[in-house]
């Protein structure tokens, strides 16, 4: 997976993985990429039930990973998600129907909404569903119509599902994402994110945007 | 009669089986058609021009105004006769010279 992310053109990676997945097998992981050369960031996928869920969560996991996206399944969800500073991504769950996707995303955010393209394919991943389309559609053009970013990811679990960040862009711009965002999705929007948080783990980082600073000896 | 730019699209291919150049061929013809339809192949007149099968990387012509839509294509195509594919987009380029030029330069992708 790692050998053809290189040869795919992929500079930074998000490793995701469970709240129990040991350390020995993180550092494994990524230590498959930066052999390639590679950058890794490692990431959780938060899957909260309600808000009290997605705050402890939250709490609780935020320092352990890079990043730290959120699922959101219901609109008191989504105000929280969107509006917590701890939170570095939004995605909504593929069983969300196409209907409930405006009414979901708030009016203005900073906070990115991500897309798989992954969840464009069918169950079995072989093929192409045409429900899943509309929604990817519906859901890019409902966040450029509310101003809101967008990250473009694969989503991939194997070496298969995985797709070059061109071809990413290009899946979104058939979806009616201006060809600019499109590829701003899939590099500077993910790339600050990841600069973003490798930034908490310099020893002079206090907090955003509050740095100690040493005069020179 | 004017033919209208092209532009050469290298793909880079990942699968479990073997694929042919017929196969191939007919396979991004066939990924144009389902995204686009009928129009989209007339429009974007892919062509399969090269395929080194020990590589696996193939070279598609197509109408330089297509070549997004063309990428879009390949990356949504997932399977071919029951085996999962994935195609990738090494590089594009005006010209088939600048294009085995571009391949031949980049390193990671000699075997």
């Amino acid at each position: 997976m790692a050998r053809l992310a290189k040869r795919i053109g992929l500079r930074l990676v998000g490793l995701t993985f469970d709240l129990q997945t040991p350390n020995e097998e993180k550092l494994t992981a990524a230590k498959q990429f930066e052999e390639r050369g590679i950058e890794t960031v490692s990431r959780i996928d938060l899957k909260p039930r309600n808000r009290n869920q997605l705050l402890m969560t939250l709490r609780k996991f935020r320092f352990r990973y890079d990043v730290v996206a959120v699922e959101c399944s219901a609109r008191q969800l989504t105000s929280i998600a969107f509006r917590d500073r701890r939170v570095d991504l939004v995605f909504f769950s593929p069983s969300v129907s196409k209907s409930r996707l405006g009414e979901l995303l708030p009016r203005r955010s900073e906070r990115p909404v991500e897309v798989n393209v992954i969840d464009l394919l069918s169950d079995d991943l072989t093929v192409v569903s045409v429900p899943r389309l509309l929604r990817m559609s519906d859901l890019i053009l409902a966040a450029q119509r509310k101003h809101l970013p967008l990250v473009v990811s694969s989503g991939a679990s194997d070496m298969l599902s995985m797709r070059s960040p061109r071809d990413m862009a290009a899946i979104a711009s058939v979806f009616g994402l201006e060809d600019a965002r499109a590829l701003d999705a899939v590099s500077s929007i993910p790339f600050s994110i990841a600069e973003k948080n490798l930034k908490k783990h310099f020893p002079r980082y206090i907090s955003e945007g509050v740095e100690m600073v040493r005069p020179e000896v | 009669m004017n033919r209208g730019s092209r532009r050469y699209v290298a793909l880079l291919v990942a699968s479990d089986i073997d694929l042919t150049w017929e196969k191939f061929s007919v396979e991004i013809e066939n990924s144009v058609r389902s995204v686009f339809g009928e129009h989209g192949v007339l429009w974007a007149a892919p062509r399969l021009i090269d395929y080194d099968v020990k590589r696996m990387i193939g070279i598609v012509r197509c109408s330089h105004r297509w070549v997004e839509r063309l990428r879009a294509a390949v990356a949504l195509t997932t399977e071919i006769d029951g085996s999962r594919v994935a195609f990738f987009t090494l590089g594009s380029a005006g010209t088939l010279a600048a294009l085995r030029e571009f391949l031949h330069r980049q390193s990671q992708f000699q075997e």
